[in-house]
């Protein structure tokens, strides 16, 4: 069995391969905006879409198991294995106190961090990257109802809500510090 | 091998002199005193509030230093026992363990939960029947080798959610219900009973924090990674053994009400989270649920199991709910199973598409709760 393989001559391949690539070839995205911008994790969680700073995002792991810890806050779904490393989940919409509606997919985990603590956050789907510029964001919070405020960095025209990470990981109430004080002796 | 540091001095403790100075301190009681035994009446040394130097000084008499060496003791994961010979001296034995990172670890399970209890901890397991726990004054006692001691439930301690499934299998159960096993529990001088479902193993384990964020957590001291990529927690004995005594025994009321009569429902669903939850809701309802990881798993499992209905997410690896549904719809065996799909598709046309597979109701992930689910499961069985 042979078969023919006809080649073009040369040149007339790389006329083909140049015009390939000017019609993939894409201009640089113009941007209206002066800042600098920074680059975010896009996911869906409850229904809405939020983004988190990828500065603080160490990765994004699945959620296949997890271990329930007897005695934490609700808002705390339990510990995972992150490649031997023991990481805590926390389910925003619980410590945000939104409403909980509907049955989400929930089997993402963003790992958060910065120097002084770490976390993961259950998502329900990772939508991607984008870089978001200072001006596209309004402090308006007409979108959401019952945020706080300070977790947020502001929301996008398209109803991206943009969460403070930093503000989230140095919460005093995201840190889990019980002593037993209750000692009957 | 652990090291081992001992100290000689003094000229011995006075034992009767010290159980009079805690019973008039209001530490103990006069009926508590006089079972005391001797160990038991020297470890009232490490109660803090109790001195008995008359004098209060700048570095001594307020009755905290062998509090706080207890303290430190335990936590490093070891243990500190006294001796005493009046007129002849006292022997402090303190117990370190050589590396604080592995250490052997009892595997137990409570609820379908897996913990680890430190064997540094554990004089011993048993188990006995369930006739021989006694109520005493509304706390239960087992007696172990002659000695009385109370018993506390682990679940209880640890408020691990008791499944409707673990009460039904109790019930069903014989052997289950005639014996208990016991871990019995050695800290801080005092000995407790443990009550768990099941002692599975003994292990070395390696000890890792809970992460950043969890820093203490009440009755937890870590947990460890086994073989099989599970996460278990590691209990923490001398808060557990604290909180023993603050949770009040519950008096068994023999038989725990079941709503709905134990009808087995199977779940697909591919989820973790999702899938945790819809059994914990079907089971509060008093269902017995069981799992399924896809459609293909669901399918084999309602082949080989008896169920009364189906709940199943659709979109699922392997295979999906629709065709899951369609599947036990021309099974002559399940062909009459309820099916009930819970999708986050919304559309008509997926509606539809689940109809016409067969599935007896179709219920949106996004306006879904807990009560419809509930009730369209009791309509459909």
């Amino acid at each position: 069995m042979s078969e023919q393989i006809k080649l073009k001559p040369a040149d007339e391949s790389s006329a083909i391969l140049r015009a390939r690539a000017a019609v993939l070839a894409k201009e640089p995205e113009q941007t209206r905006f002066k800042s600098a911008g920074f680059n975010t994790v896009v996911f869906a969680l409850g229904g809405e879409t939020y983004a988190f700073a990828s500065e603080f995002v160490r990765e994004v792991y699945p959620l296949k198991d997890y271990t329930v810890v007897p005695g934490l806050p609700g808002f705390i779904l339990g510990i995972v294995n992150v490649r031997g490393q023991i990481v805590s989940v926390v389910d925003l919409r619980k410590f945000f106190g939104l409403p909980e509606k509907g049955l989400g997919e929930l089997n993402k985990v963003i790992v958060l961090r910065n120097d002084r603590m770490e976390f993961g956050i259950m998502a329900d789907l990772i939508l991607g990257s984008r870089k978001i510029y200072d001006e596209e964001l309004q402090s308006s919070l007409l979108t959401i109802s019952g945020l706080r405020a300070d977790f947020l960095r502001g929301v996008t025209t398209d109803s991206l809500i943009v969460l403070d990470a930093d503000r989230i990981l140095n919460d005093p109430g995201m840190l889990i510090h019980e002593e037993f004080n209750a000692r009957p002796d | 091998m652990p090291g081992r540091i001992d100290s000689l001095y003094g000229c011995g403790i006075d034992v009767p002199a010290l159980t009079a100075k805690a019973i008039k301190k209001g530490l103990i009681s006069q009926a508590e005193a006089e079972k005391l035994d001797k160990d038991s009446a020297l470890a009232l040394i490490f109660k803090s509030g109790f001195s008995t130097s008359p004098i209060i000084t700048d570095i001594s008499g307020r009755g905290m230093g062998l509090a706080i060496v207890r303290e430190k003791v335990e936590k490093l994961g070891g243990t500190i026992r006294v001796e005493s010979e009046k007129d002849l001296g006292t022997t402090f034995r303190i117990t370190l363990p050589m590396s604080l990172a592995t250490f052997r670890g009892v595997l137990v399970e409570v609820n379908e939960a897996m913990f680890v209890i430190p064997t540094s901890y554990v004089e011993t397991t048993v188990r006995i029947k369930q006739s021989a726990i006694k109520t005493v004054e509304g706390r239960e006692t087992v007696t172990l080798d002659g000695n009385v001691m109370s018993l506390a439930h682990l679940d209880q301690i640890l408020d691990v959610k008791s499944a409707a499934r673990e009460r039904l299998l109790l019930k069903k159960t014989d052997t289950r219900q005639v014996f208990v096993n016991l871990v019995v529990l050695s800290a801080a001088g005092s000995r407790l009973a443990l009550k768990v479902d099941r002692v599975v193993d003994e292990l070395q384990v390696l000890v890792k924090t809970l992460g950043r964020q969890l820093s203490r957590v009440r009755n937890i001291a870590g947990a460890t990674i086994l073989g099989n990529g599970r996460l278990v927690p590691v209990v923490h004995v001398p808060d557990l053994v604290i909180a023993a005594t603050m949770v009040q025994t519950r008096q068994k009321s023999g038989e725990t009400e079941i709503s709905a009569s134990g009808r087995r429902i199977l779940v697909a669903e591919d989820s973790i989270t999702s899938r945790t939850l819809l059994k914990t809701i079907l089971e509060n309802a008093g269902f017995v649920v069981t799992t399924a990881v896809d459609g293909a798993d669901a399918f084999s499992q309602a082949r080989t199991g008896e169920f009364d209905l189906l709940v199943s997410d659709v979109d699922m690896p392997r295979m999906s709910g629709f065709e899951l549904t369609a599947r036990v719809r021309a099974d002559k065996k399940l062909s009459d199973i309820p099916v009930v799909l819970v999708t986050a598709l919304e559309s008509r046309e997926d509606r539809e598409r689940g109809i016409d597979a067969g599935a007896d109701a179709y219920i949106v992930k996004s306006s879904f709760d807990q009560s419809n689910l509930v009730e369209v499961i009791n309509k459909l069985i």
